[in-house]
């Protein structure tokens, strides 16, 4: 599998409010979002960034797709550096690379008909106006909504959420991008439609041969949509393999006090305590050592001196702890 | 013995497109010292029965009927100086945003003092010991009483909300979504907290959640609410393990399951009919693969189905055959 | 987490290009102070665009009786319906020519105002940095000119005509449209929907125009609509302190013709009351118009 997204060394801060002492001592804090990720992503695969809000995850997507710019590192897409693309290549990148958001109800202009929000990808990229409607019937069709005249003219307050979500896959599908990051893209959708944009999800995958990333804080959703798992913890990679293995045997504390705190819809559940301490209070990070130490049930006077590198433990498994 | 027993509720909402139905004769029981768990989707209603109950409701709203009998009093016959006594004090209340509830610029202990001194006519000396109790009860150290709000992290926040509202010693605590916003980690913690609260203090609590997963966790009971009906409720193993109406099967089958196999998962086509005309019929017979003709005729009653369950389809004698059925993804896709 | 249960408070006329419209006929049904405000313009709209029509004399004549004296202090609903001026000139006529001089120059200032501070607004609030700075700083010194002695010393600069108090308007009164439409702005960028357009490689220029813009012209209009009383207030205040344009009439003019000739201690009513009754009416129209879309906008201003 060559590979299409390559990130090293990624490192992405915000600046924070200062108190008075470090404005006086002329100290600029920063909260590190992004802290250090190493990451490839072959062509056609499907990568789940998984973790709690505050982890770095969403940062993370935007950095790949050249939405903010990195504080350190570097981003590689198909070869090329992104931190060196402008002009007529920046735009060849836009049109195949697409985000898809969280929120539907926000994502089309409340002015614009279905039409008017899938057209307007094609005309940006100038695509021949003649292509236009095949190209948005395709779309149309790949995210099931089929009945494409039904849909044109309406606007995106007369479309259920479902029907939005789909909407907004469709204009994210119609310049036929490669590389497509989807950040929680159901979350905000009622239960019974969101296995509907899962499988869309799924078998876009499968027929177009897309590489996706897929962010989410939702185990068992990125467990059925991605083939690979990427868990991520204040701003570092914990854990990167493929997901069934992620599962059935995690390697990180984290990756398995997540596993046994995803609920079930059933009653025979696990209720056992969670190997795991106290709660994250305001997600300080720790310089130095491994972040997860005062959660980790296991830590030990290395973890707090020396920061834990990935280390691959089976085929495309890795995780950062010394306990490997 | 119940708690609450909520008959034939039906609440109204006036919008500029007309009135919107959004409870629409929903019945159940609240048994004393369990949880029970009320399920559905955005609109179904769940929201506005919980207001209903506490009696906080947007001028909008009216209450068309039904009634809520608490203690044997019917709390809509209350003046709403009479419900505002029993606010907190007998029904306490943990809202969706509870955790933005506190205001930025005091101290978290200040203001639990405070609504102690005010609502509970404890003196401040005692308002101080109680809050500090409160805290140790759900897992907070007392110490971070004098933090302001937003030293604290979502699920301390939530935690704070809970010890607020169990403040007062309530009989009946209803929360609404406690922990969507949280998570996995720290979700699964509060509701352990608020579990072994509930058991050790036996209380009764209404969980309103759109989770079927957090209903499956920590209810005793669920209520599944479905365009402003209950549609099934029961015994939560039961309504879960052996569900009787489409609506939960498919409910249950929508989910991933982190260590379930690679099969597709089943979306119920279509979406909720429009309260401001419901049907006449079934409310849920436009996206029902097991739809008859007769359904649309009248709305199906809650009918006994098994264990103490009941279901208001009219199908549920063939449960057994529909959930074989319902288990398959073919069923569901539209043609 | 699922949007909440509670059904929307606007859910009448939609969101669609015209919706706007729809809604704000739909408002005027249940607002009857917009309405009373939208009749009000209507009336003086259509006197100011059949003035001559409606007008019985040339409003700047002086007029004679038969007997060649000059027609000064005619009585009301004699020949003349509304009298004469000590002068001798038709005051219903001068009412009717001001009510077209009001709304020329209430319109040209409002339309100047509206368009200044929305483009800054657009720009300031789309491009920030630098561009940003410099617009604010700009519009902080302009808000800090005191207006009325402003289009005064105008006047005596340029030639004294009623545009003065347009241009003084536009100079000094576009930073609130622009501040406003700029905050509005700056939310909009971070809606979900610009950072699509983004995303599909729209180009800045169409984000800001296709985009923002629309989402901010209804907000442009509630200031438009106050802007005309506005001037038509200061118009009328410049005439009346006697720097107005010379042979223009206006309402203020008249104020000022009455003023001078101590109609008020002489007790003609009808010469002084009608321009001030219609001055009040233009201007508190305005005020209602702006607010029943202030309305529709913010829903939330209800109950």
């Amino acid at each position: 599998m060559a590979p299409l997204v390559v990130a090293s060394g990624l490192e992405k801060h915000f600046p924070v409010t200062r108190r008075l002492g470090e404005v006086l001592r002329g100290e600029r804090p920063v909260s590190r979002a992004v802290d250090g990720i190493d990451l490839t992503i072959g062509e056609g695969e499907t990568v789940g960034l998984l973790g709690e809000s505050g982890c770095g995850k969403t940062t993370t997507g935007r950095l790949l797709l050249k939405l903010t710019r990195p504080t350190a590192g570097t981003i590689r897409f198909d070869g090329g550096d992104l931190a060196d693309l402008a002009g007529a290549a920046l735009k060849r990148f836009r049109r195949e690379v697409q985000l898809v958001f969280q929120n539907p109800f926000d994502a089309i202009n409340p002015r614009f008909t279905v039409f008017r929000a899938l057209r307007e990808p094609l005309q940006n990229a100038g695509v021949p106006k003649e292509e236009h409607p095949e190209r948005m019937r395709v779309a149309m069709h790949r995210v099931r909504l089929p009945d494409v005249e039904g849909y044109y003219d309406r606007y995106p307050h007369q479309l259920s959420g479902g029907q939005l979500q789909r909407v907004v896959l469709a204009r994210a599908l119609v310049l036929e991008p490669r590389f497509i990051v989807a950040d929680e893209p159901v979350s905000m959708l009622d239960v019974s439609v969101r296995a509907g944009i899962l499988n869309v999800m799924r078998d876009v995958h499968a027929t177009m041969g897309l590489t996706a990333v897929y962010i989410s804080h939702d185990f068992a959703l990125v467990r059925y949509v991605c083939a690979r798992t990427v868990v991520m913890y204040l701003g570092k990679m914990v854990e990167d393999g493929p997901s069934a293995e992620v599962v059935a045997r995690p390697l990180h504390p984290y990756t398995r006090a997540l596993v046994q705190a995803v609920p079930v819809p059933r009653v025979d559940q696990s209720r056992e305590p969670l190997p795991i301490k106290g709660s994250l209070s305001a997600a300080q990070a720790q310089v130095g050592g491994c972040r997860f130490r005062d959660r980790c049930p296991y830590a030990f006077a290395r973890c707090a001196d020396e920061e834990p590198p990935m280390r691959e433990v089976a085929p495309g498994h890795r995780a950062a702890c010394h306990l490997l | 013995m119940s708690v609450l027993s909520v008959q034939d509720l039906e609440v109204y909402y006036k919008t500029d497109r007309g009135v919107a139905q959004a409870v629409r004769g929903a019945s159940f029981e609240v048994p004393e010292g369990q949880v029970v768990g009320v399920v559905g989707e955005s609109g179904c209603g769940k929201t506005t029965l919980a207001r209903a109950i506490i009696g906080v409701m947007p001028k909008t709203a009216r209450i068309a009927g039904g009634r809520l009998m608490f203690q044997g009093v019917d709390l809509l016959g209350l003046s709403p100086r009479e419900m505002a006594s029993r606010r907190w004090r007998d029904i306490a209340f943990i809202p969706q945003s509870a955790m933005n509830s506190l205001d930025p610029v005091y101290r978290v202990g200040t203001q639990m003092a405070e609504v102690l001194v005010e609502r509970g006519g404890m003196d401040k000396r005692a308002a101080r010991r109680r809050a500090a109790e409160l805290f140790d009860m759900v897992g907070l150290d007392p110490g971070r009483l004098r933090d302001f709000p937003h030293q604290y992290s979502g699920g301390m926040r939530q935690r704070a909300a809970i010890a607020l509202a169990l403040a007062l010693e309530p009989r009946l605590v209803i929360a609404d979504e406690p922990v969507t916003a949280l998570d996995v980690i720290i979700q699964r913690q509060v509701l352990d907290t608020f579990k072994e609260l509930q058991g050790r203090l036996g209380l009764s609590v209404i969980l309103i959640t759109h989770d079927i997963s957090v209903v499956a966790y920590a209810s005793d009971r669920v209520v599944v609410m479905y365009a402003g009906e209950v549609i099934e409720s029961g015994a939560t193993a039961e309504v879960l393990g052996r569900p009787f109406h489409p609506y939960t099967m498919g409910l249950c089958k929508a989910f991933p399951e982190l260590h379930g196999g690679g099969g597709t998962l089943v979306p119920i086509e279509g979406s909720p009919p429009d309260l401001i005309a419901p049907p006449e019929g079934c409310s849920f017979a436009d996206r029902c693969p097991f739809v008859e003709p007769e359904c649309r005729t009248a709305r199906p009653p809650l009918v006994d189905v098994a264990s103490g369950s009941l279901a208001a389809c009219r199908r549920t004698s063939e449960a057994e055959e529909l959930r074989v059925l319902a288990g398959e993804a073919g069923t569901w896709l539209r043609s | 987490m699922p949007v909440t249960a509670e059904p929307s408070a606007v859910r009448g006329g939609g969101r669609g290009r015209f919706a706007a419209v729809g809604r704000a006929f739909a408002l005027v049904r249940r607002d009857p102070f917009a309405t009373a405000g939208v009749l009000i313009y209507t009336v003086f709209l259509t006197i100011a665009i059949f003035a001559d029509q409606l007008a019985t004399h040339d409003p700047n004549q002086i007029l004679y009786r038969p007997n060649g004296r000059v027609a000064s202090n005619l009585p009301p609903f004699a020949q003349h319906i509304l009298g004469t001026t000590n002068l001798g000139r038709d005051i219903y006529s001068q009412l009717v020519y001001g009510a077209r001089s009001a709304l020329i120059v209430g319109i040209t200032a409002a339309f100047a105002v509206v368009m200044i501070g929305t483009l800054v607004g657009l720009v300031a609030g789309f491009f920030r940095g630098f561009v940003d700075m410099v617009m604010m700083r700009i519009a902080d010194v302009a808000l800090g000119i005191p207006f009325l002695p402003f289009v005064i010393v105008l006047s005596s600069f340029l030639e004294p005509s009623m545009w003065n108090v347009v241009i003084g308007m536009a100079l000094v009164v576009w930073p609130s449209t622009s501040r406003v439409i700029r905050s509005q702005v700056l939310s909009l960028r971070e809606r979900t929907f610009v950072e699509a357009a983004r995303v599909t490689g729209s180009s800045p220029f169409r984000i800001l125009f296709v985009h923002i813009a629309p989402n901010v012209l209804p907000l442009s209009f509630v200031y438009g609509s106050i802007a005309v009383g506005w001037a038509i207030l200061t118009e009328a205040s410049v005439s009346f302190l006697g720097f107005g344009g010379g042979d223009t009439v206006s309402w203020g003019s008249m104020l000022q013709n009455a003023y001078a000739s101590q109609a008020l201690s002489r007790g003609w009513y009808h010469w002084f009351v009608p321009p001030g009754v219609c001055i009040i009416l233009v201007v508190v129209a305005g005020f209602f118009v702006s607010r029943g879309f202030e309305e529709v906008l913010f829903p939330r201003l209800r109950d």
